[in-house]
């Protein structure tokens, strides 16, 4: 590798990609450092580019304020939206994949219409349901209307995932007992592994940022999601930079390792053509 | 009997059939159904004291009267479309630049542009509070680097003029990422002998991108281009968190419109009458998207 640098053209493209990865990262550099600033240090003028001191206590403070709470429930709502979906995109993924009517067609229309719905649209209507189903100011609000918006992104993607695997492979595994769900459980998810890991991944990252939903049907602070956490606590706390940029940090922390683990398969799988 | 339940559950196409229905069900449920229930709404009044309560007057075209006829309209339309369009157009150039750039063999090319990625995991209403920070006209970076250049500092978010400006910048950047992974998939498609072959012509850069890479990669500029246009549209979370459609106006675009009549002024009639016209548009670029996606997969349904 180190031989590759003494290649000059290289080792000018390396500079490059160096330097445009600094401008667009800076602003999640910014975060981090004014996460660690005292709330004189944000606001002196020139900025530091560098915290002079790292002050932990922004972490701990907010955290035991309110943070740590509302990050419970952003994984809650998550974790179960990340279940549901990506089991329920499984079997119906599959089945596009395997049913061969012309019908099929309309139904992955249905799932591609779905894919555009934006959530601005569905907020009212969905508000209305849940309270007929007794449903606000329960995760469950979130987390069904979630799922609803998450899975037509999830069915299609999987689906393109199943069509890949040829169904010889699965026949064999037919004639013994009961035939296409033992198959299915045995054969073809382990082959479709890493697609299902991708989309796990994708919707969580996805459930993790919701915002409309939960703003509008958890009107009990106790249960609201990081992201909202976040909206009111800068509501309350507008010239306190430092504590804003550190919760802001704890929001993104986790999905950015979460990416970042994957991030070879995410994109991997992506660019193979899964995505259209 | 047993048996009999047995073979029915086994028998491999009924199975099949149940698969298909728990996603549909519950898409019909939490998306189809809330979509038709909307346009229900947008043609009765709606108000607090009437939403949960079953007896709503039917106004006929009303909500969508007011809706055109307010004399904002022509405003936040307007500022939809600048909106949309300058992001689509720098994110999808930014994106295929970037594209471009990493697609050349130098060390760590590939984690490097993983970490490029960052960006796009990010919570768009995150992405607002980060970029409300930065553009902060009193002690922001971005007013900072400015006066470096010598440039005196500019209220971004306080004035009409930045404002519209400065969520663009925040949408722009939080959306690049996503069009260069999209733009590499097309970029690898196209075999090495191709990119060989113009070299040994000696075809200069821009040429050869011209004549050759755009016009392979078509159909994925196609598919990204529509997935911008639909994904800038209905943006909210990241304008809220940043403007909240203001100063004034400003930044108010259709969603965030829709919003704030329902769920500040509790005119639901008329917040669910602007996301019916923000579906109807959306459905006209949809269309176009989903007849290409589907004749792009012949043969395989």
């Amino acid at each position: 590798m180190l031989k590759q640098f003494k290649n000059r053209k290289n080792l000018m493209l390396f500079i490059i990609a160096i330097v445009l990865l600094a401008i667009y990262l800076f602003p999640v550099f910014w975060v981090f450092s004014t996460s660690f600033k005292t709330l004189g240090e944000t606001m002196s003028w020139p900025p530091n580019l560098i915290p002079k001191q790292l002050r932990w206590e922004n972490y701990t403070e907010v955290l035991e304020a309110r943070a740590f709470m509302h990050l419970k429930n952003s994984l809650i709502i998550g974790v179960t939206v990340t279940f549901l979906t990506v089991f329920l995109a499984m079997l119906t993924g599959y089945a596009l994949s395997r049913i061969k009517k012309k019908w099929i067609q309309w139904i992955i229309l249905v799932f591609l219409v779905g894919q555009m719905l934006p959530q601005v649209l569905m907020v009212t209507p969905l508000f209305m349901i849940f309270d007929k189903m007794g449903l606000l100011n329960t995760y469950w609000a979130v987390i069904l209307g979630k799922t609803g918006i998450a899975l037509p992104l999830a069915v299609v993607f999987l689906r393109t995932t199943f069509l890949s695997i040829p169904e010889s492979l699965e026949e064999a595994a037919w004639i013994d007992g009961c035939s296409r769900i033992g198959a299915f459980f045995r054969v073809v998810m382990p082959v479709a592994k890493t697609g299902i890991l991708i989309i796990a991944a994708i919707t969580f990252m996805f459930a993790w940022g919701d915002f409309i939903y939960s703003i509008s049907f958890l009107s009990d602070m106790n249960m609201q999601p990081a992201t909202v956490g976040l909206y009111s606590f800068i509501g309350a706390n507008v010239t306190k930079w430092n504590k804003v940029m550190a919760f802001t940090n704890v929001i993104i922390l986790p999905v950015i390792i979460i990416f970042i683990t994957l991030q070879d398969k995410i994109i991997k799988g992506w660019t193979a053509g899964s995505f259209k | 009997m047993l048996t009999k339940l047995r073979s029915l559950i086994c028998n491999s196409k009924l199975t099949l059939y149940l698969f298909l229905l728990p996603a549909i069900i519950m898409v019909t449920i939490f998306a189809i159904y809330p979509l038709l229930y909307n346009f229900n709404l947008s043609v009765h009044e709606v108000t607090s004291s009437t939403l949960l309560s079953e007896d709503r007057p039917f106004v006929g075209l009303n909500n969508y009267k007011s809706v055109i006829f307010d004399s904002d309209f022509r405003e936040i339309l307007f500022n939809t479309l600048i909106f949309t369009f300058f992001s689509v157009l720098f994110q999808f150039l930014f994106g295929l630049a970037f594209a471009l750039f990493f697609h050349q063999e130098f060390p760590l090319h590939k984690p490097l542009r993983g970490l490029l990625l960052i960006g796009w995991v990010i919570p768009p209403a995150v992405i607002g509070t980060i970029w409300r920070w930065l553009f902060n006209s009193d002690i922001g970076v971005i007013n900072y680097f400015l006066n470096l250049l010598g440039f005196s500092s500019v209220g971004w978010l306080v004035t009409s003029t930045f404002a519209m400006s400065s969520v663009l910048v925040a949408n722009i950047w939080f959306a690049i990422p996503f069009n260069m992974i999209l733009m590499t998939s097309g970029l690898v498609s196209i075999p090495d002998s191709i990119h060989d072959a113009a070299a040994i012509d000696g075809a200069s850069f821009f040429k050869k991108l011209w004549h050759i890479i755009l016009p392979m990669i078509k159909p994925n500029i196609f598919a990204t281009i529509i997935l911008d246009i639909i994904y800038s549209f209905r943006s909210f979370p990241l304008i809220w968190n940043m403007t909240k459609g203001g100063p004034v106006n400003a930044t108010t675009v259709l969603p965030v419109w829709s919003y704030i009549q329902s769920f500040n002024y509790f005119d639901f009639g008329v917040g669910t009458a602007i996301a019916v016209i923000i579906f109807l548009l959306l459905l006209f670029i949809s269309i176009i998207y989903i007849k290409f996606f589907v004749s792009s997969e012949e043969g395989v349904v």
